[in-house]
């Protein structure tokens, strides 16, 4: 049951019922028809922002067009920062020798190896944008061309499965929600779990229980506060503001601690490991996380991109990734059968390196998925050579990226209603490829409107444009 | 598909906020009863606190009452010549502000402990290059000193400046014209002459604006045009042209990504004008060709080796430049010699590169986006097409004009819309905390000033830093070369409000506070619960909020207590004083604090 239906059905006040008058109703009959679609698998979506060369991390080494475009850009295969032997295991592919892993990437070959982690190769928007803020509108709206769908597919992922229940469902470890989860009311960016508390004087602030000490540990403040956000607000401001008392309270009650990882985890120094971290710790506290999002930014390399040494800015980068993605795996290893990690960037990169020693934006691009249901230690998709380029310059896109997160919509999170969470996607353009085991939840739904006002009733207004609290029942 | 604003308030009379609509409680200063809210949105603040709302970072004692005597069109014209406006208060301040660089010994210099006045923000960039060269050798720290130092200006002038509309439009420009002010040495360093950019153009003519900040050291840092040139084959390095049609100019809604033939593209009339309809990729590499050569004297080896080629200054570097015809924003019309639309200057070729800011400057395009972006800066998130419309008009009709921007703002300020909006967009984090820290005169301290708590190294503006930056907003911080968001959806989440709830409380009072505030000193605290209240909300809004939200700031102050009376403490059951305050006095300090606090975590606090 959701946290905060509940407090609002017992604690809300004979005024506040009165006021609220049919909406009561309405949410009392939405809580009665929750519904338990989905899984309670946790999905993670890391975003590589700036466009990452995908041709710099899965390497088509050997092949003379690669090696004549990119010229001093070209991953080494000899030396101290040899690149990595990489085996597609698809005979689609070309086979082994004609890819190489860049050397920094070793923490991911091991997950390779492992068949825990899969690559599709020449994936991605199937949109010819090359601009980064329109491709990223496009893809985490889930709908290709066209950047004015007021919600995110993760959001609609959300909302038709009735996910918002749970105490902590939805995770974003940023400063801010990422588009893709633009209009659910669930999603809670918190930077760091242990220190999302109030910060006021003690006299007030100071927290239950209270002891022979303290015994006026009341929390004054956070009572007050709930007042001034109560649950039948309908403004963005109040509804945010509601949430984020939620959250305070629950990680209160959680007891968040500083945190130590498992197994010998050792998270890289940095914004994207503390974040991994920080969803580790979540996913632990039990709270029902479903969704987590983080951000890895910084990959618009159009100059002195750094991919032939060790110490090179782009190798750094992969490192950084690499050793992130493989600490976090490690830390979550009891949870390995309900997880999958998606990762993915707006486009990749130019074929041909610019006069600056870097690329300018291109097309096609890797996409990573991680996971203990994941068939991996292979390459997905189809590979379509460098001679036949998209506009004559960038790497063709093969697989749609709405395709891979298709099959762990389905197969992983248990929804089935693909045209609702990607509009415009048709039977006629999803063929799984088999990235992960698990079976369809039933016939895919292609309806992009499918029935979801029971599930809907608790969602904010689609688009967040009324700030004035209003209510409803005048 | 969801509501729009308009539409909705369109269709719901009990929601309108019109001036007129009989639901609509009215909120003066001479009438500070808080509004009740029985069934209906609350009041439309009068237009003068609506100015120091919007065109202002929140009402400082005094100044919403100051703009009703002098008239709003008589204040938005004073404000839209801010070097008329006497600012010395701020100017003393500025002067008097020190900021510590502190860093042990290194190799070519000695360990250093010191409270800096900010020493870099009118030097020049020959002045500043050294430090982006490491010549003398030097500490990161004082590398990128001047960044940090314009950082510490932008906050004094926040909260003291008089030029409150040209300080928000400065901070408009520098995040239109984006720029991570730490992302390079190079970026760092120089910092100060962009700033001066920005503002020498915030109020002045959009053509030369661009131009300068393309020719700024740290644009061509930033977006990576000090290395484009000619290359065999592959573009040189399009990173700047891309930004600067798509961020800086024609905006991303004009983008018709690939065309294989330019008939197909069409023309756009505006006034008898013809533009091509938007801009397409190979408008973006033709434009990156144009700028080929566009670079810095940073001491390439490529250029004469004498030290007026490692200044940091712009220059034109002909062996860099593509030869050859390029087409950019063309327009295939019976009515146009298409061999004009070719650009190209064997004889000065840097004029390629000026040509493409003229086609950019003035294409009616660049003038529906950035009129677009001024009026969801000063009205809404979703401004009425009516009045991106007027602005557009007068834009378009003064692109050659000095006071271009000026005369395009004091449009959008004297309309209707913006006198009859209210709400519609939300305080994002740093305008959150500087309006609360103007209304509650707050004094940013030296650094090195020492303050009563022990625990406090007087290094203030680390502190106030450290602490403001978590919210997301960071001033000169944001990465990506889109500059800030300036909608309520990405700023309406859980992380952004826990972070703005408590920073009053972190920068003033945790170990003795970064910021000195004093509530206690301000307040008649012999008043009655409700007079304090309302002597607070006066100060902080300028306005009245809502009856719940006054209600339960009055409950709270009383604690238990009688409204009417002056601040208690608590009771026990007996009538007699008990915790947490007893006959501790300090208790009536923490409780004012607490309740001015909780009036800026208020919903109410949240809206523009």
């Amino acid at each position: 049951m959701d946290i905060s239906r509940r407090q609002f059905l017992m604690g809300c006040s004979a005024a506040i019922a009165a006021m609220a008058g049919g909406r009561l109703t309405q949410l009392a009959f939405a809580d009665q028809a929750e519904l338990t679609a989905g899984t309670d698998e946790i999905f993670v979506m890391v975003f590589l922002r700036g466009g990452m060369d995908g041709l710099s991390l899965l390497a088509p080494v050997s092949d003379a067009i690669y090696q004549a475009k990119r010229r001093r850009l070209v991953l080494p295969t000899t030396g101290d920062f040899s690149s990595l032997p990489f085996n597609p295991n698809n005979p689609t592919y070309p086979g082994a020798g004609y890819f190489v892993l860049n050397q920094k990437a070793s923490p991911l070959n091991e997950l390779y190896s492992q068949g825990q982690l899969a690559f599709i190769h020449a994936c991605g928007l199937d949109n010819s944008t090359r601009s980064h803020f329109d491709a990223m509108d496009y893809i985490e709206r889930g709908t290709p061309g066209n950047k004015l769908t007021p919600n995110g597919w993760i959001a609609r992922h959300l909302n038709s499965v009735g996910a918002n229940s749970g105490v902590l469902p939805v995770l974003s470890t940023n400063t801010a929600a990422p588009t893709s989860l633009l209009g659910t009311s669930a999603p809670a960016a918190v930077g760091s779990p242990r220190s999302f508390a109030i910060n006021g004087p003690a006299r007030y602030n100071r927290r239950e229980p209270a002891n022979t000490r303290y015994p006026w540990a009341d929390q004054a403040m956070l009572k007050s506060l709930e007042r001034l956000y109560p649950a039948s607000g309908k403004s963005n401001i109040e509804k945010v503001g509601t949430r984020t008392i939620e959250t305070i309270k629950t990680i209160q009650a959680a007891s968040v601690g500083n945190y130590t990882p498992s197994n010998g985890a050792v998270y890289p120094a940095g914004s994207f490991g503390s974040a991994l971290s920080s969803i580790a710790q979540t996913v632990k506290l039990e709270l029902g996380l479903r969704v987590a999002t983080v951000d890895l930014g910084g990959w618009d390399t159009h100059e002195n991109q750094g991919t032939t040494d060790a110490f090179g800015y782009f190798s750094r980068k992969i490192d950084e990734l690499a050793r992130g993605l493989h600490a976090f795996y490690t830390d979550m290893l009891a949870y390995h059968e309900k997880l999958t990690v998606v990762v993915m960037s707006e486009f990749g990169r130019r074929l041909g390196a610019n006069a600056s020693e870097g690329t300018d934006h291109g097309h096609g691009n890797v996409m990573m998925v991680l996971g203990g249901n994941v068939n991996g230690g292979k390459c997905y998709g189809s590979w379509p050579g460098l001679l036949d380029l998209d506009q004559d310059q960038d790497l063709k896109i093969t697989t749609d990226y709405r395709v891979v997160l298709s099959e762990v919509i389905t197969r992983r999170l248990g929804n089935n209603k693909l045209g609702y969470i990607f509009p415009g996607m048709t039977a006629a353009n999803y063929t799984p490829l088999g990235i992960v085991s698990g079976a369809d939840p039933g016939p895919i739904d292609w309806d992009p409107e499918p029935d979801l006002a029971r599930l809907n009733s608790d969602q904010p207004d689609a688009e967040y444009r009324l700030f004035l609290p209003m209510l409803s029942n005048c | 598909m969801a509501l729009s604003r308009r539409t909705f308030l369109g269709s719901s009379a009990a929601l309108t906020v019109a001036a007129t609509a009989a639901s609509v409680a009215h909120a003066t200063l001479g009438d500070p009863q808080p509004v009740e809210a029985a069934c209906s949105v609350f009041g439309q603040p009068p237009l003068e606190a609506i100015a120091m709302n919007r065109m202002a970072y929140g009402p400082r004692p005094g100044d919403v009452e100051r703009v009703k005597t002098m008239g709003f069109t008589a204040y938005v014209d004073e404000q839209l010549n801010p070097n008329n406006i006497d600012d010395s208060d701020c100017d003393r301040r500025l002067n008097e502000a020190r900021l510590r660089i502190q860093y042990d010994a290194g190799t070519g210099y000695a360990a250093l402990n010191e409270n800096r006045a900010l020493t870099s923000l009118s030097k020049t960039t020959s002045q500043l290059w050294g430090l982006a060269r490491n010549v003398p050798p030097m500490p990161s720290q004082e590398r990128m000193r001047p960044q940090s130092e314009v950082r510490v200006a932008t906050w004094i002038r926040a909260i003291y400046s008089k030029r409150q509309l040209f300080e928000l439009l400065t901070e408009f420009w520098h995040n239109h014209f984006n720029i991570k002010s730490d992302n390079n040495e190079q970026i760092g360093a120089t910092f100060p002459v962009y700033d001066r950019i920005i503002r020498q153009h915030a109020l002045g003519n959009f053509r030369q604006f661009v131009e300068a900040v393309g020719r700024s050291t740290a644009m061509m840092y930033y977006l990576n045009n000090v290395t484009n040139k000619v290359a065999g084959g592959e573009g040189g390095n399009e990173n700047y042209a891309r930004e600067l049609f798509e961020l800086h100019t024609l905006g991303s809604d004009h983008y018709l990504r690939f065309y294989d033939q330019r008939d197909e593209i069409g023309v756009t009339e505006y006034n008898g004008e013809l533009f091509a309809r938007g801009y397409i990729d190979q408008d973006v590499y033709n434009a990156s060709f144009c700028f080929t050569g566009w670079t810095i004297r940073n001491g390439n080896r490529e250029f004469p080796a004498t030290a007026d080629y490692n200044n940091g200054e712009f220059f034109f570097f002909e062996n860099w430049h593509q030869g050859g015809a390029k087409l950019v924003l063309a327009r295939k019309h019976p009515s146009i010699d298409f061999e004009r639309e070719f650009i190209e200057d064997r004889a000065n070729p840097e004029n390629e590169g000026i040509k493409v800011f003229d086609l950019v400057a003035r294409h009616i395009g660049t003038a529906r986006y950035i009129c677009g972006k001024l009026c969801r800066r000063f009205i809404a998130d979703d401004p009425s097409q009516e009045t991106i419309d007027a602005a557009v008009a007068v834009w378009m009709a003064n692109r050659d004009a000095p006071d271009q921007i000026a005369k395009v703002v004091r449009t959008i300020l004297l309309s209707d819309e913006f006198a009859n909006t209210w709400g519609a967009k939300i305080k994002r984090p740093l305008e959150l905390i500087w309006s609360y820290l103007r209304a509650v005169e707050a004094e940013l301290l030296p650094d090195g000033t020492a303050v009563a708590d022990q625990n406090n190294d007087s290094n203030h503006w680390a502190e106030i830093f450290s602490r403001s930056d978590p919210g997301g907003q960071r001033v000169f911080g944001w990465a990506a070369p889109t500059g800030h968001p300036d909608v309520a959806s990405y700023w309406a989440n859980t992380n952004s409000m826990m972070q703005s709830w408590n920073l009053p409380y972190l920068l003033t009072l945790a170990n003795g506070g970064s910021v000195q505030v004093d509530l206690l000193s301000k307040t008649n605290i012999n008043s009655s619960c409700y007079e304090i209240v309302r002597f607070w909300m006066n100060r902080m809004f300028g306005y009245a909020i809502s009856r719940p939200t006054f209600d339960e700031l009055v409950n709270f102050l009383a604690q238990g207590n009688s409204v009417d009376a002056p601040p208690q403490p608590r009771k026990d059951s007996q009538g007699r004083p008990t915790v947490p305050d007893g006959t501790d006095a300090n208790y009536l300090r923490d409780r004012l604090n607490a309740m001015v606090q909780l009036m800026c975590m208020s919903p109410d606090f949240r809206w523009r």
